[in-house]
């Protein structure tokens, strides 16, 4: 309990010196703000006109895909917030950024993602909020509580997922001592899979995605459960897994990480 | 009592030697010649509450590394360190809440805010009392007059605050033990002064451990009673600076100038040389006395002019480093 209080605390006033730091800089603010908008709507507007011509893409209609399309940059959105430092893992580590966090009395996985808590995030998030509630509206889905409660744990577990992967190959520059990883391409694996119903794709990489790389499970199976199209095949709601999944690869992650750190050798001199 | 304790401290990498050109670096991809290099070989050392430890050698002799395992941010190979009777290794978070670490070619500091922001992230993180806080920046003011630029952003500050700021930070939560790597690097004459007479005053009032890094010898005269030398990751002298001195260069040079020229031995004293009425004797401090040489001489012949000179402490180290030199690593 006081653990939580002192990290709490510290976490705290993180958020609020990184929140400075940007608004130090406005420009790039209303910068990303603009072009971050401007990205996702036209991504939006692109799946809109596909769906004119052809009538649903992957057999859903047009408003399914906003929901999904709406919860996925969401979950893109609070990914970003909070985990936006382990795609500069690599340089990180080699400039040998981590001994500053080596030297303070606190937990390294903590330090690392709070150090820069990004305010930038939340333009990501704005046109997000839009797009979903849109959907929500188009839809017509029902502001009960399960629904909420359903919504939330596709976001948490969808965003935890996002967190670990970029986490994991973050990570993966402790063993190559380079600070090249994949995140780059990871976010665009993440976009194909999770904006786009993943009937799409072929059998084989609808396994894949299911259970291998189970990035399925950031939007796609929960809301397909949430709009009831599919026949229910586990007892429990989808959305539920998908918080499982987020918690599991994410635990996974960490120690991957905590790994990593034993192999962090600082930078010369 | 020991409150640094370092036994066989032994840290080894690989080092990688690369081939040249095209067909080389597509050999590399498969065959890696590497060899184990020791950057730090079996040392050991201990110091005790109180001190200021100089620990002084050439680039890459090993001194960073060293401060590195000392503060937990390395493994060590082998061996092993205590710092107050705890392991870094084992318990680094408990190490680290009484330790203060400062390098001098990297800050702490948050570049885009006020300095006085850095310093109330670390109030939380060291869980500082609000009291204790307040009591801390003042003595610490008292000693650095930070107040003048504690709410200027800290990519504008001038290199002597920005050290001034970090060495600040590093004292907020009064550690009992300090480690300065190159503290004043870079700084002019009299930042210099500053950030010397900041560790003399905190070592002093609180009775901190200071182990010291630094190329700079005056930091050393100045500040440390023991210095640690170091070279090609071994220890070759550990004492007082006053013990080196007498080991390494127990001679002085007498300058005498007379009336006209004339030359003039003496039997415990070398004449090194000559020079129209001046003549400079070699004398090891341990034979004979300065006064006493000029007596002798004075009664051969009448001395206009006398100058004593002291073997310049660079020179001492210089000799100590060359003792063991392999020129392909430097």
């Amino acid at each position: 309990m006081k653990a939580i209080r002192y990290y709490t605390s510290v976490a705290a006033i993180s958020i609020r010196q990184s929140i400075q730091s940007r608004l130090e800089y406005p420009f790039m603010l209303t910068g990303h703000v603009l072009a971050n908008c401007i990205q996702w709507v036209v991504g939006f507007a692109t799946i809109k006109f596909v769906v004119d011509q052809f009538g649903s893409i992957g057999g859903w209609g047009y408003e399914s895909l906003a929901f999904l399309y709406g919860m996925s940059v969401l979950s893109h959105g609070l990914a970003v917030v909070l985990f936006i430092q382990t795609w500069g893992l690599g340089y990180w580590m080699i400039d040998g950024e981590f001994d500053r966090f080596l030297l303070r009395p606190m937990g390294l996985l903590f330090q690392f993602l709070f150090d820069d808590f990004n305010l930038i995030g939340f333009t990501d998030i704005i046109p997000g909020l839009m797009v979903f509630v849109y959907g929500c509206i188009k839809v017509d889905l029902p502001l009960t509580f399960t629904n909420i409660l359903l919504i939330f744990c596709t976001l948490v577990g969808g965003t935890l997922i996002r967190g670990a992967v970029w986490l994991f190959c973050g990570s993966m520059s402790f063993w190559t001592k380079s600070a090249a990883n994949f995140t780059d391409m990871v976010g665009e694996l993440f976009e194909r899979v999770s904006m786009y119903p993943l009937t799409i794709y072929p059998k084989w990489a609808q396994a894949l995605f299911t259970f291998l790389l189970p990035l399925a499970w950031i939007t796609f199976w929960p809301v397909k459960d949430m709009l009831g199209t599919g026949t229910a095949v586990v007892p429990v709601p989808l959305a539920v897994i998908t918080l499982a999944v987020g918690l599991l690869l994410f635990a996974g992650s960490c120690a991957v990480f905590r790994a990593g750190m034993g192999k962090y050798e600082s930078a010369g001199s | 009592m020991n409150v640094i304790e370092v036994s066989h401290l032994v840290k080894e990498y690989k080092k990688i030697r690369k081939e040249s050109g095209l067909r080389g670096a597509v050999k590399n991809l498969f065959i890696q010649k590497s060899e184990y290099v020791r950057a730090v070989d079996d040392i050991s050392f201990s110091i005790e509450k109180g001190d200021i430890v100089g620990y002084i050698g050439p680039n890459g002799a090993g001194k960073s590394t060293t401060v590195k395992m000392l503060s937990g941010i390395m493994q060590p190979t082998s061996g092993e360190i205590l710092i107050s009777g705890i392991s870094p290794q084992r318990d680094r978070k408990r190490v680290v809440q009484n330790l203060g670490v400062v390098f001098g070619q990297r800050s702490q500091l948050n570049w885009d805010l006020r300095l006085g922001e850095t310093f109330e992230l670390l109030k939380r993180i060291y869980q500082i009392e609000d009291s204790v806080y307040k009591n801390n920046l003042g003595v610490l003011n008292e000693i650095f007059q930070i107040d003048c630029f504690i709410d200027i952003p800290v990519r504008q500050l001038s290199l002597g605050q920005r050290m001034r700021g970090d060495l600040v930070a590093a004292m907020l939560h009064s550690p009992d033990v300090l480690f300065l790597d190159e503290p004043t690097i870079g700084l002019d004459v009299e930042a210099k002064y500053s950030v010397r007479k900041f560790i003399k005053e905190i070592n002093q009032r609180n009775k901190t451990t200071i182990i010291l890094t630094t190329h700079d010898l005056g930091d050393i005269q100045e500040l440390c009673q023991r210095v640690i030398i170091i070279n090609e990751g071994k220890i070759i002298e550990d004492g007082s600076l006053d013990m080196l001195i007498d080991k390494i260069a127990p001679y002085r040079h007498l300058i005498l100038d007379f009336y006209h020229p004339v030359t003039i031995s003496h039997p415990r004293a070398e004449l090194i040389s000559v020079n129209e009425a001046r003549s400079v004797y070699r004398f090891r401090k341990d034979e004979i006395t300065a006064a006493q040489l000029i007596e002798d001489i004075s009664h051969v012949t009448p001395i206009k002019e006398v100058g004593l000179e002291e073997v310049k402490i660079d020179d001492i180290i210089r000799t100590v480093y060359q003792q063991k030199d392999v020129l392909c690593d430097r």
